[in-house]
C-alpha cells in the first residue's frame, strides 16, 4: 500500500483564495519586466530580418520552380508541428479528466494562435509547390488524366490548414471566455478593456445552461481539432514531402511524421511551462507534477517515434527494391546520415535515458530539457525530410527513384534568415498573445482548488482527487 | 455517481469467491460442451496431419488460410491483457481494478491458442514443433534468423512467459486467501501456489514492486509481438497489399481495438454469470467503451491511410488487389460487413452515454466489433493472395475447407475451456485490488454536492 | 568429389518467346525427368496442380482479332530471391552456382516461400503423391521423391548438372557450354530454351541475353532473375497498353 519511495516529499497544491487566484493570474502581464521587453525586442528584430530574407529570396528566384523554397518549408512544418499540436496537452487531460493539465491548458492552447502566422507562410509556399498534374498525390488520381478534384492539392491543403486555425482559435477562446469575463468584470471601471474583453467574453453570465454548453463545445472542438490537426499534417507530409519522391510508397511515413508533431508539441508546453514557472514567478500554479505527468506522454511518444520509424525501415530494408534501396540512401544513410543520426539521438536516446528515471520526470528542469532537445530534433527532422525530398530532380508518376543526390541540400542566406525568421516570428506571436491572454486558466485552477484537497491515510498525508462524473 | 456501492471485506471475499467455493451444474455443462468440440477438433486435426494439409482449403497461390487469419486474430485479442492491466496500472485509473485479472487471463489464454495455429498450418506438423527451437539440435543448422517465422515464437513466447508471471505474482495473494478458506487437495495445491504469503507490509511492498516492474516491462514486448507478427506480412516483397510500412502500428492498435472489445464481452458474460452487478457496474463499461472510442478512432486512422496508400501509386497489381478486397464479389460483401461491424455501427453508439452505461448493449457491440476485426484480418490477407501480381494466369481463388472451419471453431472452444477453468479455480476479480479501491475512496464536498473522489499515492 | 567441382558460375536461362510454340514438350519433359507428381482433374479444379514448368496463356485482343501469348514460366533464380530470407529453416538458399536450391529434408511446409515468390513458381505437395504401379518404373533415380508437406519447385535440372559435372571430370574435361541440358532445353522442338552459364561470356545464354529482344520479368519488384526472355516479335503489336515500368 506504500509507493515504494518511502521518502517524504512535499505535496504540491494550489490552496489560495479564489479571489488571489484571479488578481495573481490577472495581473500577472503587466508584471512582466525587462526580460520580456528584450525577448520581445530579439525577436522581433529576428522576425523582421526573416521578411527581408523572404524578399531576397523572391527576387532571387521567385515562385517559378518549388526547390527554392525547400528550407522555408522545412521551417514552415517544423513550426507547424510543435505549435499546432501543443494544444493536445490541452485537451487530452481535458478528455481523459486529468486535473493535472489544468496549469498548462492555456500555455498549451495560446500555441494554436500561431496558426495565423502559419497561414500567411503558407501562401508562398502553395504558389511554387507544383500541380497534381503528372505525380502522385493523394487525391486518388487516375495515372493518365490530369488530378481531381480541380485545384488538388492547392486549394484543399489551404481549406485544412484554414481550418486547422480556426479550430485552435476556437478552441483557445471558448476555453478562455470565462477568463475574459472575469476580466470584464474586474475593469468594470475602467472602460477600454472592459469594452475588449467584454466583446470578448460574449455575454457569459456563468449560468448553469452556459456551464453545459461551454464544456460540450470544449469537447466537440477538441476532438475536432485533434482530427483536423492528425489529418492536416499527414497531408502536409504527403504534398510537401512524399509526393515528391518517385516511387515512394510509405504509409507510415505520414503517421511517424504526426508522432514527431505530437512529442515536439509536448515538448514544447514542457519548456513553456518551465520557462514560466521559471522565469514568470508562477511556481505556485504550475508544480512539479505537470512536469511528471507530461513527461510520461513525451517518453510514450519519443518511443513511438522509434518504433514507427523502425516500422518503416525493416520492410524497406527487408524489400531491398531499387526504390527502397534508394529511399534508404536518401534519407537515413546516405548523404543525410549525420542528421538522421543526430535525429536518433534528439527524438529518441536521449529522451530515452532521460526520461527513465523516476528523479528526472519528477522534477521541472528534466522534462523541459528533454523537451527543448526534442524540439531541437524536429527542427533537424524536418530539414532532413524536407530539403531531400526537394532535392529530387524528377517526380513523375510511374516513375521510380534512381538517383540519389550526393549531398545534403545548404540553405543560402535568406534561407537562413527565413528560418530564423519564422521560428522567431511564432515566439513574438506567443510572448505578444501572453500580453493580453491570460496565461494561466485562472478558472481551471479555481476549479481544480476544489477537487483536491490533503488528507491522511494512517498518518500519511496524500492528496486526495475529486473524480467528477 | 460512479455507483460506489458499500461492501464490507467479508461481503466482498464472499461474493467473489462463490464460484471458487462451491460446485455449480453448469459449470460441467459448460466444461463437457468446451471440451467435446476441442476433442472435435482434435480430430480434425489429427485428419490433417494424417491425411496430408490437403484437407485445408489452400492452393496455390492462396497458400495461406483460415488457420493464418485465426492466428493474427487471436494474437490480436492477447493484446487487451496488456493495454488494459499495464497502462492502467501506470496510469492510476481506478476503474481499471475488476477488469485487470480478467484481460490478463483472457490474454495468456488467447495467447497459448495463438501459439498452437502456426504448428497446425504447417506441411509436416511434426518436425515444425522443434525446428524453429533456437537450437541445431544436432543438424547443424541453425534457424534462420532473417525469416519472420523465427521472430514470431521469440515474441509470441516472451509474451506468454510475462503473462504468465504477471497474472499469477499478482494471483498469490488471492491464492492465500483461498488456501485459508478449503482443506483437502484444494489446500494442499493452493498452498503450494501461495508461495508462503502471510501479508506482511514487506510481501506487499515486493508485490507491488514487482506488479510496477512487470507493467513497464510487459509493455514494450506488447508492441513488438504483433508487430511481429504484422512483418510476417509487410515483409513479403511479392504480394501487393501486404508490402506497407503502417502494417506493424495498425495490426498493434486493431489488436487493442479487438482485444479491448473481448474484454468487454468477458466481463459483461462474466457480471450477468456470476451476479457481480455490484462488482462490474455500468461506470466500468462507460470508462472501456469511451477508450475504445479513441482507440477504434485511431484504428480507422491508420486502415484510412493503408487503403488510401495502397491506390496511390496507382499500380494495377495493387488497384486489382483493393478491387478484390472491396469491389469483387465475396470481397464487397466482407467489406461492409466488416466497416460496418468493426466501426460505424458500434462507434456512433457509443458515443451516447445510454449505451455506455448498458452492459446488455456493450455486450452485444464489443460482440460485432470482433466479428468485423475477424473479417479484417480475412480480408487483408486473402484477397491479397488471390490477386499476387500483375501475372493474372496464376491469379486464385480461396474457399475454406469444413477442417479449417472446425480447427477455428475449436480454438475458441479452447479459449473459453481455459478461461472457464480458470474462473472455477481462482478468483477472476482480483479481491485485493477491489478492497484496495474501497480504502482509497474518499469523498469531497463542493456546497451541496458530494464528489467522490480518490487519494492518490504518488 | 561433386563439391571439388563448383566453382564460381550462374546458371542462368534464355527463352525466346517469339520460338515458342506453346507446344507443352517442356512441362512433359519435366515432369518425367524429375518425378513431378500426376495431376489429375481433381488437382487443377483445387488449383494445387505440381508444373515446374508451365505454359502461361495470357488473350489479347477481342474476337476476331484475339491472340495468344505463351511464356514459359518457371523458378526464375534470382539473385535477391525475395523467398530465401522467410523460410525459417533454411530448407531454401542461394548455392555459389547462382541456384535457389531447394533441400526437401529440411522443409517443413510454412508455405512463406510460396507467398514471397512473386512468379508463383513454387508448388506444395499438399497430397502424398502416388503413382501407379505401373509407372513407378519410369521413375528417374536420381532425382527424390518428395511426400506431402514439402515444397518443391524447378532446381534447373541440378541432377544434370551434378552429372554432367561428375562426367567431365571422370573423362579430365572441362565442362563447356552446351553440356549441362535441363529436360525442358533438351525437350524443346524449337530451340526456344537455352541454358548456361552467365559468367561465361562466350556462352550462348551471355551472348542472347544482351539482344535487344532481352528483357526480364516483373523486373520493378527487383529480384534480379537469371532467366531472360527475349520479347515476340509482332508487326502488328502497338505499345498500347503497356507499362512503362522504368
Amino acid at each position: 500500500m506504500t509507493n515504494g519511495h518511502g521518502s517524504h516529499h512535499v505535496i504540491e497544491i494550489t490552496e489560495k483564495p479564489p479571489l488571489e487566484v484571479n488578481n495573481e493570474l490577472f495581473g500577472w502581464s503587466s508584471t512582466l519586466g525587462s526580460k520580456y521587453r528584450l525577448a520581445i525586442g530579439i525577436t522581433g528584430i529576428l522576425f523582421l530580418l526573416g521578411i527581408v530574407g523572404f524578399i531576397m529570396k523572391v527576387q532571387q528566384n521567385g515562385f517559378s520552380d518549388y526547390v527554392p523554397w525547400a528550407y522555408l518549408t522545412a521551417a514552415f512544418g517544423f513550426v507547424m508541428l510543435f505549435a499546432m499540436s501543443a494544444p493536445m496537452l490541452a485537451i487530452v487531460p481535458r478528455l481523459a479528466r486529468g486535473h493535472w493539465g489544468r496549469p498548462i491548458s492555456r500555455i498549451a492552447e495560446l500555441w494554436a494562435l500561431i496558426g495565423i502566422l502559419l497561414l500567411i507562410v503558407m501562401i508562398p509556399l502553395l504558389l511554387a509547390l507544383p500541380e497534381a498534374d503528372g505525380r502522385n498525390t493523394f487525391w486518388f488520381v487516375d495515372k493518365y488524366r490530369e488530378g481531381w478534384p480541380p485545384g488538388a492539392p492547392h486549394v484543399w491543403l489551404a481549406l485544412l490548414m484554414v481550418g486547422l486555425v480556426v479550430n485552435g482559435i476556437a478552441l483557445l477562446w471558448t476555453a478562455a471566455i470565462p477568463d475574459f469575463a472575469a476580466i470584464r468584470d474586474k475593469s468594470i471601471s475602467s472602460g477600454k478593456s472592459a469594452k475588449l474583453y467584454g466583446k470578448l467574453a460574449l455575454g457569459w453570465r456563468g449560468t448553469k445552461r452556459q456551464w453545459r454548453s461551454l464544456r460540450a463545445s470544449h469537447g466537440v472542438l477538441g476532438a475536432l481539432y485533434f482530427a483536423t490537426m492528425v489529418w492536416s499534417q499527414t497531408m502536409i507530409n504527403y504534398d510537401f514531402s512524399q509526393s515528391l519522391i518517385p516511387g515512394m510508397r510509405d504509409s507510415i511515413f505520414p503517421a511517424w511524421y504526426v508522432i514527431s508533431g505530437l512529442q515536439s508539441g509536448v515538448g514544447l508546453v514542457l519548456v513553456t511551462a518551465y520557462i514560466a514557472r521559471k522565469f514568470g514567478n508562477l511556481q505556485d500554479y504550475i508544480h512539479v507534477n505537470q512536469f511528471w505527468s507530461a513527461s510520461k506522454i513525451l517518453l510514450a511518444l519519443s518511443l513511438l517515434w522509434a518504433y514507427f520509424w523502425w516500422s518503416g525501415f525493416i520492410v524497406y530494408w527487408y524489400g531491398k527494391t531499387e526504390t527502397e534501396k534508394n529511399i534508404i540512401d536518401l534519407f537515413w544513410f546516405g548523404a543525410y546520415k549525420p542528421m538522421f543520426i543526430l535525429n536518433m539521438l534528439l527524438n529518441f536516446f536521449i529522451p530515452l535515458i532521460f526520461l527513465m528515471w523516476n528523479r528526472v520526470r519528477k522534477s521541472d528542469w528534466g522534462p523541459a530539457f528533454v523537451g527543448f532537445i526534442v524540439i531541437l530534433g524536429s527542427l533537424v527532422n524536418c530539414i532532413r525530410i524536407f530539403t531531400a525530398a526537394f532535392s529530387l530532380p524528377d517526380r513523375a508518376i510511374g516513375h521510380q527513384l534512381h538517383t540519389v543526390p550526393e549531398s545534403i541540400m545548404k540553405p543560402d542566406l535568406p534561407d537562413v534568415l527565413m528560418v530564423s525568421g519564422i521560428i522567431s516570428g511564432a515566439i513574438l506571436l506567443y510572448l505578444i498573445a501572453i500580453r493580453y491572454i491570460p496565461i494561466i486558466s485562472a478558472w481551471e485552477i479555481r476549479e481544480g482548488m476544489l477537487y483536491q484537497t490533503v488528507r491522511y491515510l494512517h498518518k500519511l498525508p496524500l492528496k486526495v482527487i475529486g473524480k467528477p462524473d | 455517481m460512479q455507483q460506489r456501492v458499500q461492501k464490507t471485506e467479508r461481503e466482498i471475499n464472499r461474493d467473489l469467491l462463490r464460484p471458487n467455493l462451491t460446485l455449480q451444474l453448469r459449470f460441467f455443462v459448460v466444461v463437457g460442451v468446451c471440451a467435446t468440440i476441442v476433442a472435435m477438433a482434435g480430430g480434425a486435426l489429427a485428419y490433417a496431419i494424417i491425411k496430408g494439409v490437403g484437407v485445408y482449403g489452400v492452393n496455390r497461390p492462396v497458400m495461406w488460410g483460415f488457420i493464418i487469419v485465426n492466428f493474427v486474430f487471436w494474437v490480436g485479442i492477447s493484446h487487451a491483457g496488456v493495454m488494459l492491466s499495464a497502462i492502467l496500472r501506470l496510469a492510476q485509473a481506478e476503474w481499471r481494478r475488476p477488469a485487470t485479472r480478467a484481460a490478463e487471463v483472457l490474454t495468456m489464454f488467447a495467447l497459448g491458442t495463438a501459439a498452437l495455429h502456426p504448428v497446425l498450418h504447417t506441411g509436416r506438423q511434426w518436425r515444425t514443433l522443434y525446428w524453429v527451437f533456437p537450437y541445431d539440435f544436432g543438424r547443424g543448422i541453425w534457424p534462420d534468423i532473417r525469416s519472420p517465422f523465427v521472430w514470431d515464437p521469440s515474441a509470441i513466447f516472451t509474451y506468454l512467459s510475462g503473462t504468465i508471471m504477471f497474472v499469477f505474482i499478482l494471483l498469490v495473494p488471492d491464492i492465500a486467501v483461498l488456501r485459508d478458506r478449503t482443506t483437502g487437495i484444494m489446500h494442499k495445491v493452493y498452498t503450494v501456489a501461495a508461495l508462503g504469503w502471510r501479508g506482511n507490509s514487506k510481501q506487499w511492498q515486493l508485490q507491488l514492486l514487482a506488479g510496477i516492474l512487470l507493467s513497464a516491462l510487459i509493455l514494450p514486448v506488447f508492441v513488438s509481438v504483433h508487430s511481429i507478427v504484422s512483418w510476417d506480412f509487410a515483409v513479403a516483397i511479392a504480394v501487393e497489399g501486404w508490402h506497407a510500412t503502417i502494417f506493424a502500428p495498425y495490426f498493434v492498435i486493431g489488436a487493442v481495438h479487438s482485444g479491448v472489445a473481448s474484454v468487454i464481452t468477458f466481463l459483461a458474460i462474466l457480471r450477468w454469470v456470476f451476479r457481480w452487478e455490484d462488482y462490474i457496474r455500468p461506470t466500468h463499461f462507460d470508462a472501456l467503451a469511451r477508450l475504445m472510442v479513441i482507440v477504434a478512432t485511431g484504428w480507422f486512422y491508420f486502415l484510412v491511410i493503408d487503403f488510401g496508400m495502397g491506390f496511390y501509386t496507382g499500380e494495377p497489381g495493387e488497384i486489382a488487389v483493393r478491387y478484390a478486397q472491396m469491389g469483387e464479389w465475396p470481397g464487397n460483401m466482407l467489406f461492409i460487413i466488416f466497416i460496418t461491424t468493426g466501426y460505424f455501427l458500434p462507434i456512433p453508439l457509443w458515443l451516447l452515454k445510454n449505451v455506455r452505461q448498458s452492459p446488455m448493449l456493450m455486450f452485444w457491440s464489443s460482440l460485432f466489433v470482433n466479428i468485423g476485426m475477424w473479417l479484417e484480418r480475412y480480408i487483408l490477407i486473402i484477397p491479397s493472395l488471390e490477386r499476387k501480381q500483375s501475372l493474372t494466369f496464376t491469379w486464385g481463388h480461396y474457399a475454406p475447407s469444413p477442417i479449417e472451419v472446425m480447427l477455428v471453431i475449436g480454438s475458441f472452444a479452447l479459449v473459453t475451456l481455459g478461461l472457464v477453468t480458470f474462473c472455477k479455480f481462482f478468483p477472476i476479480i482480483p479481491m485485493y485490488d477491489v478492497k484496495e479501491g474501497k480504502v482509497l475512496e474518499q469523498v469531497i464536498r463542493i456546497g451541496k454536492i458530494n464528489v467522490p473522489a480518490v487519494f492518490r499515492e504518488e | 568429389m561433386v563439391i571439388q567441382e563448383r566453382t564460381e558460375k550462374k546458371y542462368g536461362m534464355v527463352v525466346d518467346i517469339d520460338r515458342c510454340s506453346g507446344c507443352q514438350a517442356c512441362v512433359v519433359a519435366c515432369q518425367s525427368e524429375n518425378n513431378v507428381r500426376i495431376n489429375d482433374e481433381r488437382d487443377f479444379l483445387q488449383r494445387r496442380a505440381v508444373q515446374w514448368i508451365r505454359i502461361e496463356r495470357y488473350w489479347e485482343g477481342e474476337f476476331p482479332n484475339a491472340k495468344a501469348r505463351f511464356i514459359p514460366m518457371f523458378c526464375q533464380h534470382c539473385d535477391d530471391a525475395p523467398c530465401e530470407p522467410v523460410c525459417p529453416v533454411y530448407a531454401t538458399y542461394h548455392n555459389n552456382e547462382g541456384l535457389n536450391v531447394q533441400v526437401y529434408n529440411r522443409c517443413i511446409g510454412t508455405r512463406f516461400c510460396a507467398n514471397n515468390d512473386p512468379y508463383n513458381v513454387r508448388f506444395f505437395n499438399y497430397w502424398e503423391p502416388v503413382w501407379p504401379e505401373s509407372l513407378r518404373n519410369q521413375l528417374n533415380p536420381d532425382v527424390s521423391i518428395r511426400s506431402r508437406g514439402i515444397m518443391e519447385k524447378c532446381t534447373f535440372c541440378v541432377q544434370r548438372i551434378r552429372r554432367a559435372g561428375r562426367d567431365a571430370k571422370k573423362a579430365d574435361q572441362q565442362l563447356t557450354d552446351g553440356d549441362i541440358n535441363p529436360a525442358c532445353v533438351q525437350a524443346c522442338p524449337t530451340d526456344a530454351l537455352v541454358f548456361g552459364d552467365l559468367k561465361d561470356e562466350n556462352s550462348k545464354v551471355s551472348i542472347l541475353k544482351n539482344h535487344e529482344r532481352s528483357y526480364r520479368v516483373l523486373e520493378h519488384v527487383g529480384t534480379s532473375p537469371s532467366v531472360y526472355y527475349l520479347k515476340k516479335v509482332d508487326k502488328h503489336a502497338t505499345e498500347e497498353g503497356h507499362e512503362v515500368h522504368d
